[in-house]
């Protein structure tokens, strides 16, 4: 409990924790103070003036130091002698403030008289208007009629573009630098700024490219006037017009809560819902502007079927009953073992177990994944999932006393709002290490940034991990530890070999030290770690063990997955080796990768593919796709696998029905629908159970021909399975099975994802005043589920062991594949505004490199593994360490599958001439 | 260029804060800068900023605020007259017009030939030597009506005569 | 009336021996002999001790008494600094760049001792960008006090190092202003800081810094060498030692004084700076501390220019700069062109300042165009209240005393300007 200091404010006296600025404390009370400068979000600057008010506090006695009281024993309040801006000034016990009356009152007008002084008054056409601060400030605080001559307005040049996603309208600027903080403080791009002085005082940003910052478009947000617009909003609609319709963000596994704002059944755009456990008030700039693929017209708009060679389009019924009959005869002729399925992690939860349950149940296949098969896939990842962070963790409270950790991830490019998320923790007293094979822009705020040779992750774990080990006193503890004795085995002799790191071992012992005094421990791990052996996750899964922060408040991992739903599709068990909640399994199915395999080889059948690209990922893919006798695409576009299918069935967006995701931090959130469909699509989940239905309904049986008998048979047994047939009426319905069937879903309803809407303090409609536009979250907070180890007794250290990759003599460089946020992915179709921010199909290396292969930025350079070559123009950059050579994922025409061996790989390197 | 040009100056000015204060070195390389190039456009500045690892958009910022940084092309010779108060009331109208006539030029303009540009400005402490300016930040006192043909004309000979020319004061003398 | 004597210089050594810039002169008058003395036999508390039993009160402006300031920085945190503040910008203001152009090294000196006493290793004189001369003029003198070893290492073999750095600012009157001043330093936009925390605590690069006027340190040496009681023999109880002040305007002898603190403005104008200079045109009005300064008017002639004596009758002694104005200057011209400067100088931090000052520069501008409307001498005292007291800093309240003083003073004339325009 922090220490209270009582105060009174118009007369009510109120108690808030020692700190709080009078400002907030006036919300407890319901007497709003009016600001433009101050945000809740950032440290307070005082600019504005606008909150001024009146303050006292207890005369003292000098000699006593006592309060001086009057006659009737009451203190004796020393008025200040000038009004105080309520923004800057901490509260203190037993003082006086007054927000309303004649003098505070004239002042406030003044002020506001001030501001308007340079403001064109142009509401009428302004974005802003009908959720403008200045406009309701005007109305509750302003003068009536302002005695300014309208001729001496200032006049800039109306909006100039700042970069491609934002404008900027100097004359509605009122200059309170909220922008220009929030990109100084919270996002760490440092890209805004105000040029000249005075009453010219205006914005610039002279970065190339100009407001170079994943997260420009909060500053929408956050003005408290028109003065900056999204080139995605601007002039699409009136703000009361607007339905705001609670979703989640479906592009990355941070899961954000935002709304779909919608007009006569379009989105017209994207904001934010408060959620200070996930997203606080932000997004980044994919997540808003990356709507347009819900309305795009290269969705698939009806069933396809192939005849005669060619997709032409088919009714639903045909498209059904064709899957199920193919199915059914792969099935009843070959059996489950020839049907594989993959599901993608931007299905919904219940999406997936409806497809898991389809698989297992209907079709008795385990062959289930939600990979594609790729050399770039990444491994199942379950630690994240045992270890990972404790549920009721809210990140925005953390501060002192945590460590976070950043172990071969970037934030910003893998899940850009956790990197907002991690400098908070810093700017609250935490720190931060960040452990990486290549520079990333957490670095900056780093107390230790580090740099490993990759390769050497394991090792560096071991460096870690052994003084923890050797500092773990020797008594009863030692035996609670499950594999104990492995880890010790696992390190026994093991000495850094600095050369091979990169790192010193003193450097290591240091971050051990700090791990090992943190009071909370939260470790975030990317691509780069989970692409660099098992050994990596178990060995950051052991550091939280060893610091007895596995299952301990406010610490455990974060696992950057690709894809908003990769943590429900494993949770789920759209997986191979694991059921739902990660039961172990008796017989294992084939993955992705084996799918693919089987497939060339004539022994898969059946591949029944539901928001996966194989042949996208990688056009190798389609010599075993095109050895199969079905292929089934559920999708929203054409991808290049559904190209190749025999029957493609529409699926709808997120923007379009029902659901549930779980997030990086196993919260999980449900997303409504925003907009009627006007495609012939459907949700996932309907077609599964429509043809889970078929599967086992005489229809199928009796089309299929053969032995009458055996048909029967097969029926019965095929009920019994099933148990009953499908008859979900909505996702909620499943989501009820979930929780019924998944241990760990349980309690996780509508209801209680609805959870409470508002945050501390914060009253209905607030926003207008306070942060800017309001986004209030009426959709709910979502729950977040516990970590295994949170209900396990004992604790066990994950098995843990050192590899030291041979280096390979003709390959001296390593190449690396680096997750981008702005890529080719499916969901940035049509969300053009971003294209020029893109990642390129270019193979960065560091200048020092280049020079010594002697090639210009643009030249082109061949790099060859043991599997294959690829040939990129080189980009010039210190973003590429010496000796790597650093190539995006997921970007066009890149060819980096044909050249990984999974992680990084040793490569030649050769200038082309 | 700028810091190999300059390297002994530059790092004699880096010198004289602490090494993870460089930032602080802003103020006199952007006068070196504006020296070297004659004014402070887009790339001279871009250039400061990544000698000093700084972001564009904060050097722009400094160029922006402070009076004697000129972003807009300038003459050999910036001729700052005091208009403020006291001066503005002993003489420094007169000095102002008589300037403007003579160089045909208006306050806040450059000379077709590019020799001066004339400014004014807010007081430069030295009100009671009004009528007063700056000719590159070197004070001229009392310039009486009598004095400025004289004043010009000496100014202009300088940079005629290949003098070296500091817009930025650095090389002021008394 | 008699002139009161100045018994000696105290900052102004200039004026009594002649080339005191000159290192050799300077050592021969006894100069760097104090900073010995007291780096080699005093304590930095006694130091401190005996600048606060001297009195000496800031010369900055605010007349913070000096040793009291020093006394705030927290012992145990380091690095500390030491700032001059050499910006004089203050319209009418020019005693510094006196100092700074002819008594360096007794600056340089104070400096050194200043330094030792708050425990700061480097100082820094941020100097205003116009002052080029002088910025190079102070290098050459620091370089020549570091060829003799009176600045650098191990100082007077105590084992005690102080470099002195000068640092040129580029044209902003707010940088005047410490906490600006150090934001400057640090290479950024002039723009004040909020307080707390003060500088003494977290100020320059978020460590203990003390920031000084120039004149504030140049008295140092003088108070070491001859002690605080010899100090306070000049001036008053309150406002000890003397004060270097400029004056300007319309009078005979414009210059820098070094007054003994409590004589008599009229004194000042009449006995010192000559009178005023065309004997037709009698005293109108004086802006008596600097731009920012609450004017004053003849009635006010006897007033001693004390910091004390000064507040009580609503204005400040303030940089000790007195521009004194005749009756041929209208008053509406007179209260523009000081607006005019606040708006010029105004940082566009915080929005009282910001518009405000461009609001009362529009509506001065009207009347002196001849465009005056009824009611706006109202306008402008309300606009003015509105600006008092709520602005960021006091560069914004400061614009208000051309107003308030205008309409205290000179109402009639104010109305007749604008009645002449109906
Ligand atoms: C707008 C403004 C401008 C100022 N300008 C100066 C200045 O030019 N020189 C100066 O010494 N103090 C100036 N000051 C006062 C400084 O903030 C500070 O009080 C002073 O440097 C402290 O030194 P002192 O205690 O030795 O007087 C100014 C203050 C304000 C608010
Ligand atoms: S653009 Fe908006 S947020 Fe930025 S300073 Fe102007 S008013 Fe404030
Ligand atoms: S000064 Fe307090 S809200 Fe702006």
């Amino acid at each position: 409990m922090p220490d209270m200091v009582t105060l009174t404010i118009d007369g009510q006296t109120v108690s808030v924790p020692k700190g709080t600025l009078v400002v907030e404390a006036a919300r407890q009370v319901e007497n709003l103070i009016p600001v433009f400068c101050y945000h809740p979000k950032m440290a307070p600057v005082g600019m504005c003036r606008m909150c001024v008010v009146k303050v006292g506090t207890p005369k003292m006695d000098p000699a006593t130091r006592q309060p001086v009281v009057d006659a009737d024993g009451k203190s004796v309040i020393a008025m200040m002698p000038r009004l105080q801006t309520a923004c800057t000034t901490p509260v203190s016990e037993g003082m006086v403030v007054v927000t309303q009356d004649a003098e505070v009152e004239h002042a406030q007008r003044g002020v506001l008289e001030a501001l308007l002084t340079s403001h064109p008054l142009d509401c009428p056409v302004c974005d802003k208007g009908g959720e403008c601060p200045l406009q309701n400030l005007t109305m509750g605080w302003g003068p009536g009629k302002t005695r300014f001559d309208y001729n001496d307005k200032v006049h800039f040049e109306k909006p100039v573009p700042l970069g491609d996603l934002i404008y900027l309208d100097r004359e509605r600027c009122i200059l309170c630098a909220r922008c220009v903080r929030f990109q100084d403080e919270i996002a760490g791009d440092p890209v805004l700024g105000f040029y000249n002085r005075g009453r010219a005082w205006h914005i610039i940003s002279q970065s190339d490219p100009e407001f170079d910052s994943k997260f420009s478009g909060n500053t929408t947000d956050i003005c408290p006037v028109g003065a900056l617009t999204s080139a995605d909003f601007r002039f699409k609609a009136r703000v009361w017009e607007l339905q705001p319709i609670p979703t989640v963000c479906n592009h990355c596994s941070v899961g954000c809560n935002m709304t779909f704002d919608t007009r006569s059944n379009e989105i017209k755009r994207v904001m934010p819902r408060e959620n200070d456990a996930v997203n606080e008030i932000w997004l980044c700039d994919r997540g808003r502007f990356g709507h347009h693929f819900t309305s795009s017209q290269q969705r698939l708009t009806t069933p396809l079927v192939r005849k005669a060679g060619k997709l032409q389009e088919a009714s639903w019924e045909e498209a059904l009953t064709l899957v199920a009959q193919q199915l059914d005869g792969i099935r009843s002729t070959t059996g489950g073992k020839a049907i594989g399925g993959l599901a993608g992690t931007s299905l919904a939860n219940e999406d997936l177990y409806a497809f898991q349950r389809f698989f297992r149940e209907t079709l008795g296949s385990a062959n289930l994944d939600h990979r594609s098969g790729s050399v770039l896939d990444l491994p199942l990842d379950d630690v994240g999932a045992l270890y990972g962070i404790r549920s009721g963790t809210d990140l925005s409270t953390l501060g002192k006393g945590t460590v976070v950790l950043v172990f071969g991830a970037d934030p910003e490019e893998e899940a850009p709002v956790h990197l907002l998320r991690i400098r908070g923790i810093n700017t609250r007293g935490g720190s931060v290490i960040t452990l990486n094979g290549r520079p990333t822009k957490l670095d900056s705020i780093a107390k230790q940034a580090l740099r490993y040779k990759y390769g050497s992750e394991s090792s560096v774990l071991a460096a870690l991990l052994k003084p923890l080990l050797d500092s773990t006193p020797a008594d009863g503890k030692r035996a609670t530890l499950r594999g104990f004795n492995d880890l010790v085995a696992a390190l026994k002799g093991f000495n850094l070999d600095e050369n091979a790191s990169g790192i010193s071992a003193d450097k290591l012992k240091a971050v051990a030290d700090l791990i090992g005094a943190a009071e909370n421990l939260v470790i975030f791990y990317g691509r780069d770690a989970l692409t660099a052996g098992a050994s990596v996750p178990a060995g950051l899964a052991n550091l939280l063990v060893m610091t007895r922060k596995a299952g301990a408040a406010n610490s455990g991992l974060i696992s950057l997955l690709k894809g908003a739903n990769a943590r429900g599709a494993l949770d789920l068990g759209v997986r191979p080796d694991r059921g739902p909640n990660y039961a172990a399994l008796n017989n294992a199915g084939l993955d992705a990768k084996q799918m693919l395999s089987a497939a060339r080889d004539g022994k898969l059948k059946a591949l029944y593919v539901a928001g996966v690209d194989p042949v996208g990922d990688n056009p190798a893919a389609a010599d075993s796709l095109k050895k199969l006798d079905l292929l089934v695409v559920q999708e929203l576009f054409l991808t290049e696998t559904a190209k190749m299918a025999d029957v493609v069935l529409p699926v709808l967006s997120v923007a379009e029905r029902e659901g549930t995701y779980t997030n990086a931090e196993r919260r999980v959130q449900r997303f409504r629908q925003a907009i009627r469909p006007t495609l012939n699509a459907r949700p996932d989940w309907q077609i599964l159970q429509a043809l889970a239905n078929q599967l086992v309904s005489d229809a199928v049986l009796n089309v299929a021909g053969g032995d009458k008998s055996r048909k029967q048979a097969r029926r019965e047994e095929d009920k019994a399975r099933v148990r009953t047939e499908w008859n979900y009426a909505s996702p909620a319905e499943i989501l009820m099975d979930i929780q019924t069937n998944v241990p760990s879903y349980k309690g996780v309803s509508y209801a209680s994802m609805q959870g409470p809407t508002g945050q501390w303090g914060r009253q209905a409609n607030e926003n207008y005043y306070f942060d800017g536009t309001s986004y209030q979250n009426t959709g709910g907070l979502g729950v977040q589920l516990p970590a295994a180890v949170e209900t396990s007794t004992t604790l066990s250290l994950q098995p843990f062991s050192i590899n030291t990759p041979a280096s390979v003599a003709d390959r001296p460089w390593t190449l690396v594949g680096a997750t981008f946020l702005y890529d080719d992915a499916g969901l940035m179709t049509d969300t053009t505004l971003l294209s020029n921010r893109k990642a390129k199909a270019v193979a960065a290396l560091n200048p020092v490199d280049a020079d010594k292969l002697g090639v210009k930025n643009g030249e082109r350079i061949t790099v060859s593994s043991g599997r294959g070559s690829l040939s990129l123009p080189v980009h010039r950059t210190k973003l590429a360490p010496e000796g790597v050579v650093v190539v995006p994922v997921g970007v066009n025409n890149v060819g980096l599958v044909s050249v990984v061996e999974g992680g990084a790989t040793p490569v030649a390197i050769r200038r082309e001439a | 260029m700028l810091y190999e040009q300059h390297k002994a100056e530059i790092d004699e000015i880096l010198a004289r804060y602490p090494v993870d204060r460089k930032r602080s070195a802003l103020l006199p390389l952007l006068y070196l800068a504006q020296d070297v190039y004659g004014r402070l456009d887009r790339d001279s500045i871009r250039e400061v900023a990544e000698i000093l690892d700084l972001p564009y958009t904060d050097v722009f910022e400094v160029v922006g605020f402070y009076t004697l940084f000129y972003n807009e092309e300038v003459g050999k010779v910036v001729l700052d007259v005091c208009d403020d108060v006291p001066c503005c009331f002993c003489g420094a109208e007169e000095l102002v017009a008589d300037l403007e006539n003579r160089l045909g030029i208006k306050a806040g303009e450059t000379t077709k030939d590019k020799v001066f540009t004339l400014r004014r400005v807010k007081c430069i402490a030295a009100c009671d030597q009004a009528p007063v300016l700056q000719a590159n930040l070197e004070f001229h006192n009392r310039v009486l009506p009598d004095k400025v043909e004289a004043m010009l004309a000496k100014l202009r000979n300088d940079v005629e005569s290949g003098k070296p020319v500091s817009i930025s004061g650095r090389l002021a003398e008394r | 009336m008699p002139k009161t004597e100045l018994k000696e210089y105290i900052v102004m050594r200039n004026r009594e021996i002649e080339n005191i810039r000159d290192l050799d002169v300077y050592l021969a008058s006894g100069g760097y002999a104090m900073a010995k003395q007291a780096l080699t036999s005093m304590t930095p508390a006694a130091i401190i001790d005996e600048v606060k039993k001297s009195g000496l009160r800031g010369r900055g402006g605010a007349g913070f008494p000096t040793g009291v300031k020093w006394s705030f920085v927290p012992k145990e945190l380091n690095p500390k600094y030491l700032v001059v503040n050499a910006d004089e910008s203050e319209p009418g203001t020019f005693n510094n760049h006196e100092i700074i152009d002819e008594n360096p090294h007794q600056l340089l000196e104070g400096i050194v001792i200043s330094a030792f006493a708050i425990g700061a290793n480097v100082a820094y004189i941020y100097i205003r960008g116009e002052f080029a001369y002088g910025a190079r003029f102070l290098e050459q003198k620091i370089a020549e006090a570091r060829a003799r070893g009176l600045i650098g290492k191990n100082l007077f073999g105590t084992g005690y190092d102080v470099e002195i750095y000068v640092h040129r600012g580029a044209g902003a009157y707010i940088c005047g202003e410490e906490t600006a001043l150090l934001e400057s330093l640090e290479g950024k936009i002039g723009q004040p800081r909020l307080k707390p925390p003060f500088p003494a605590v977290a100020g320059l690069y978020a460590k203990p810094t003390v920031v000084n006027n120039v004149e504030t340190l140049t008295n140092v040496p003088r108070i070491i060498e001859k002690g605080a009681d010899w100090f306070r023999s000049f001036g008053t109880e309150k406002s000890p030692g003397t004060k270097a002040v400029s004056i300007s305007g319309h009078v005979k002898k414009p210059g820098n004084y070094e007054i003994p603190l409590g004589i008599t403005i009229r004194e000042f104008i009449f006995d010192w700076a000559g009178g005023m200079r065309d004997p037709n045109l009698p005293l109108k009005f004086i802006i008596p501390g600097g731009a920012s300064s609450n004017w004053l008017t003849e009635q006010h002639l006897d007033l001693p220019m004390t910091w004390d004596d000064m507040a009580a009758a609503g204005t400040m002694l303030g940089s000790g700069a007195m521009v004194v104005l005749d009756t041929s200057v209208p008053v509406v011209r007179a209260a523009l062109k000081v607006d005019e400067f606040f708006k010029h100088e105004s940082c566009g931090k915080c929005s009282p300042c910001r518009e405000g000052t461009h609001f009362l520069v529009k509506v001065w501008e009207r009347i002196d165009e001849g465009h005056g409307r009824v009611g706006d001498i109202e306008l402008l005292a309300d606009v003015g209240k509105q600006m008092l007291g709520k602005c960021f800093c006091p560069l914004g309240d400061s614009s208000v005393s051309a107003v308030n003083s205008a309409i205290k003073f000179f109402r009639p004339e104010l109305d007749a300007a604008i009645d002449a325009q109906h």
